[in-house]
C-alpha cells in the first residue's frame, strides 16, 4: 500500500523543484537581457545572395549542394548512410559557426571549401589558433571580427567538456545508480553490501550514521517489501517451471 | 552579444561546474558500483532468477548504451551479431557443464571473472575515449563478445544449477522404483 503522507512529501518536492528551477533560469534570463540590451544582433547577409527553396505541391527539383563536416571526432559516412535535408541546432547552439557559414555564402568565390571545412572544426575548440593557414585565419576573422574568437570561449570549452567526458559519466553514473536499485532491491540484506562498497571512501562513523539515517532504514524497508518479495519469488518459480519443463521428472 | 548567446554564456559557466562534479562523482561511485554489481552478480543466494535477469537486462543496457554512442560510429555493423552470438555461446558452455556444476556453491567465481573482465574493458575504453584515441574498434567488439559471454552465462548458469537441482531431486524417485 501506497502512504499518503508520501504523495504530499513528492508533491512538496516536484513543486519546490519546479520553482528553483523556474528562479534559477529566470534569473539568468533577466541578467542576460539587461547585458545584451541595446545590442543589435549581426543581420546575416547570405540571404540576400542565396535563394530560398520553394516547392510547390508534385513539384521536384534537383540541387547541388556543399556539405560540411560539423564534428571531427566521427567517423566518415557511409554509401548507404541516408541523408535527410534539415536545419542543425548546431548552427544555434555553437558560437561562430552561423558567422563562418555566412561569410562563406555571401562570398562563395571567395574562400576556399577546405578553408571553411577547417574553420568550421576550428569552432568545435579542438584546433589551435596558431595551427591555421593565414586563409583561414582571414576567413575566421572576417567573419567574426576578432583574432582567435574561440580561445577562453566557456560554450565552446563545454561542448568540448562534454565530448570527450559526456559518454563515461553518463555511463558511469547509470552503472552506480542501477547497481544501487540492483542492490536494493534484488539482494536479501542490501545496506551491508553497500556499506562494503562504500567503506573505502567514507570513514565509519558516517557509515554508521548512514545506516541509522531515514535513508538507511528506507533501503531495509524496500528490501524487505512484500510485493517485492513476492515478485522475486514469482519470478524463481516461473524459471524454476521453465527448466522443469524441459527436464521432465523421470518415475 | 546577442540575448541567446549571453544566456548560453553565462549558462555555461553552471554546465562546467555541473559536468566537473560529475566526471569527480563518476570516478568515486564506479568502484562501488563495480563491487556492488560483482557481489549481487556472483551470489547464488535468494531469488537467483530474478536478480540475475535483472542484471542481464542492466549490462545489456549499459554497454548498447555505451556502444551506441556517437563516438563509435565506426563499430557500427556487426556488433549486435557479435553480441548474440557471444550470448549463446555463453549460455551453452555452462549449460553443457550441467552434469559436473556443483549446485551448492556459495558463489559463481567464473561470473565473477568474466565480469571483472567487462568491468575492465569498460573502463579500459573509457580511458581510450577520454584520452582522444576513438578508433579502439578491437577492443570495443572484446567489450561486446564479454557482454554477450555474461549476460549468457549468467542465464546459462542459473538454468545449469536449476536444472541440476531438479535432477539431483529426481535421483532418489528413480532409485526407489
Amino acid at each position: 500500500m501506497i502512504d499518503i503522507s508520501l504523495i504530499s512529501k513528492v508533491r512538496k518536492w516536484l513543486i519546490w523543484t519546479a520553482v528553483s528551477a523556474v528562479a534559477f533560469f529566470g534569473v539568468i534570463a533577466v541578467i542576460s537581457l539587461v547585458i545584451s540590451w541595446g545590442v543589435l544582433a549581426k543581420p546575416m547577409q547570405y540571404k540576400k545572395v542565396v535563394p530560398d527553396i520553394r516547392l510547390n505541391p508534385g513539384e521536384r527539383k534537383v540541387i547541388e549542394f556543399e556539405s560540411f563536416c560539423l564534428d571531427h571526432s566521427r567517423g566518415g559516412p557511409r554509401s548507404a548512410d541516408a541523408y535527410s535535408l534539415m536545419g542543425t541546432p548546431a548552427i544555434k547552439l555553437r558560437p561562430y559557426l552561423r558567422d563562418i557559414f555566412d561569410e562563406y555564402l555571401s562570398h562563395p568565390s571567395r574562400w576556399r571549401q577546405s578553408d571553411v571545412q577547417q574553420a568550421v572544426w576550428y569552432t568545435e575548440g579542438r584546433t589551435q589558433w596558431e595551427t591555421l593557414s593565414p586563409e583561414q585565419r582571414m576567413l575566421i576573422k572576417t567573419a567574426t571580427g576578432k583574432e582567435d574568437p574561440v580561445s577562453g570561449h566557456p560554450v565552446i570549452f563545454l561542448s568540448r567538456m562534454a565530448s570527450g567526458f559526456g559518454v563515461v559519466v553518463k555511463t558511469n553514473l547509470t552503472l552506480a545508480v542501477l547497481a544501487f536499485f540492483l542492490v536494493v532491491f534484488t539482494m536479501t540484506s542490501p545496506l551491508a553490501v553497500i556499506e562494503r562498497g562504500i567503506s573505502w571512501m567514507v570513514s565509519p562513523r558516517l557509515l554508521q550514521k548512514f545506516s541509522e539515517s531515514r535513508a538507511g532504514q528506507t533501503i531495509n524497508t524496500l528490501a524487505e517489501n512484500k510485493e517485492l518479495n513476492r515478485v522475486r519469488i514469482h519470478t524463481d518459480v516461473l524459471f524454476t517451471r521453465l527448466v522443469f519443463k524441459i527436464f521432465p521428472r523421470k518415475h | 552579444m546577442g540575448f541567446f548567446e549571453t544566456y548560453s554564456y553565462i549558462l555555461s559557466y553552471f554546465g562546467i561546474g555541473f559536468l566537473g562534479l560529475g566526471i569527480l562523482l563518476s570516478i568515486a561511485l564506479i568502484i562501488p558500483a563495480c563491487y556492488w554489481l560483482f557481489t549481487s552478480l556472483s551470489v547464488n543466494q535468494g531469488s537467483v532468477a530474478f536478480r540475475r535477469i535483472i542484471l542481464m537486462f542492466v549490462v545489456t543496457y549499459i554497454s548498447f548504451a555505451y556502444l551506441r554512442s556517437p563516438s563509435f560510429y565506426e563499430i557500427m555493423g556487426w556488433w549486435k551479431t557479435t553480441f548474440l552470438i557471444t550470448f549463446i555461446i555463453g549460455f551453452i558452455v555452462p549449460v553443457l557443464r550441467m552434469d559436473i556444476a556443483r549446485p551448492d556453491r556459495k558463489k559463481d567465481r567464473g561470473i565473477a571473472f568474466i565480469s571483472g573482465a567487462w568491468w575492465s574493458l569498460l573502463i579500459f575504453s573509457e580511458a581510450l575515449l577520454v584520452s582522444g584515441a576513438s578508433y579502439q574498434v578491437v577492443v570495443l567488439y572484446l567489450f561486446t563478445g564479454i557482454s554477450g559471454i555474461l549476460c549468457g552465462g549468467m542465464m546459462g548458469t542459473t538454468f545449469a544449477q536449476t536444472a541440476r537441482r531438479k535432477i539431483s531431486e529426481s535421483v532418489p524417485a528413480t532409485g526407489a522404483q
